[in-house]
């Protein structure tokens, strides 16, 4: 995951390099990233009903462009780079700001000093550990509810619990992993329609 | 495994993170066609993030440029509100702007190039006499009413 503390300065790309990446990114890169960006949204503006995958998109550029997420050029290429941008800054979001109403709040507006805050600037109103920790529980338990009646899907779920790959899973249970691969597909796309309070907030 | 000993926040995180990932293990082929089963054309799909990136790239430069223009202000009030006396009228204001003139001519060239000297205003004169204090040129003997 992309994380300023972890990148020595020198290492960090030029905003003229990302220029010159942004440009070069292939069609197939550029879906991807967008595909993964929507998703994202889709997942935790469930709540804001704020962001969409472009405003995502840019975010996690001006965010690296700012230097607040350094891209580390020589060990992750672009799309690896702002993947996980994407990742952490819609987490944020998510965690920060679930009852966002205004989608222009952190997004365009700029600070007096000419500034666009981030979602990490604006945590100030963030939640508590432990309340946190409640909704992530009844997120968890909503997924595992929605996925009871599911042959695979619950028991994919306790494979990853126990932070085992899907080869693993596949093995464990006795069954080709491309099973196991369709059963994480399936619960990629109804995973949008759990229901669950709020948005999903990681 | 109770619950103390689970830990929702990271196994929601593995759980969204397993989803997401479905995305980055796709082909192209394979994404394509799911966003043609969503109506989306797959070649404007990828021109909107690129321009959603470039758009980013924009709005940092537009950032940075305000960022340099209020510097550049700040520092101009700064330099403006730096006290220094000025001779009480306009008059005694142009005497000593002329005095600094004709003690070193070099200095027309500084504040006159592009102008006539009968079109400066007092608001010039008061401008060019902060410079040329800001610059050591004149002193606030110099700047003293006669």
């Amino acid at each position: 995951m992309a994380d300023k503390r972890r990148v020595p300065e020198a290492q960090a790309a030029t905003m003229e390099e990302v220029e010159r990446a942004i440009l070069a990114l292939t069609p197939d890169e550029l879906r991807h990233l967008h595909r993964y960006a929507a998703y994202r949204a889709e997942l935790i503006g469930r709540a804001a009903k704020v962001h969409e995958g472009p405003d995502v998109l840019q975010h996690a550029t001006m965010l690296t462009l700012q230097g607040k997420r350094n891209w580390h050029k020589s060990k992750v290429d672009l799309k690896g780079h702002l993947l996980g941008v994407i990742w952490s800054v819609t987490g944020h979001w998510a965690k920060e700001h679930p009852d966002l109403a205004d989608p222009e709040a952190d997004l365009i507006k700029n600070t007096e000093a000419g500034e666009t805050p981030s979602p990490l600037d604006l945590a100030a109103s963030g939640k508590p550990g432990a309340q946190r920790t409640l909704e992530a529980k009844k997120q968890v338990e909503a997924i595992e509810r929605y996925f009871a009646d599911d042959p695979i899907i619950p028991l994919i779920i306790d494979g990853l619990r126990e932070e085992m790959t899907y080869r693993e899973i596949a093995d464990a249970l006795g069954v080709d992993q491309k099973i196991v691969d369709a059963g994480v597909k399936k619960m990629h796309r109804h995973l949008p329609s759990v229901p669950i309070e709020g948005n999903f907030n990681v | 495994m109770s619950d103390e000993q689970r830990d929702y926040e990271k196994e929601l995180a593995t759980i969204l993170k397993a989803a997401g990932d479905v995305i980055v293990g796709q082909s192209d082929a394979e994404l394509c066609a799911d966003l043609r089963a969503k109506g989306i054309n797959p070649d404007a799909y990828a021109d909107e993030a690129r321009q959603a990136l470039l758009a980013g790239l924009k709005a940092h430069r537009q950032q940075a440029l305000i960022k340099a223009r209020r510097a550049h202000k700040d520092s101009v009030a700064v330099y403006e509100q730096r006290k220094i006396h000025l001779p009480s009228t306009p008059a005694k204001r142009r005497a000593a702007f002329d005095r600094a003139l004709q003690h070193d001519p070099s200095l027309r060239q500084l504040t006159m190039q592009h102008r006539e000297f009968t079109e400066l205003t007092d608001e010039d004169i008061q401008s060019y006499l902060r410079q040329l204090h800001e610059l050591n040129a004149i002193t606030d003997d110099d700047l003293k009413d006669e």
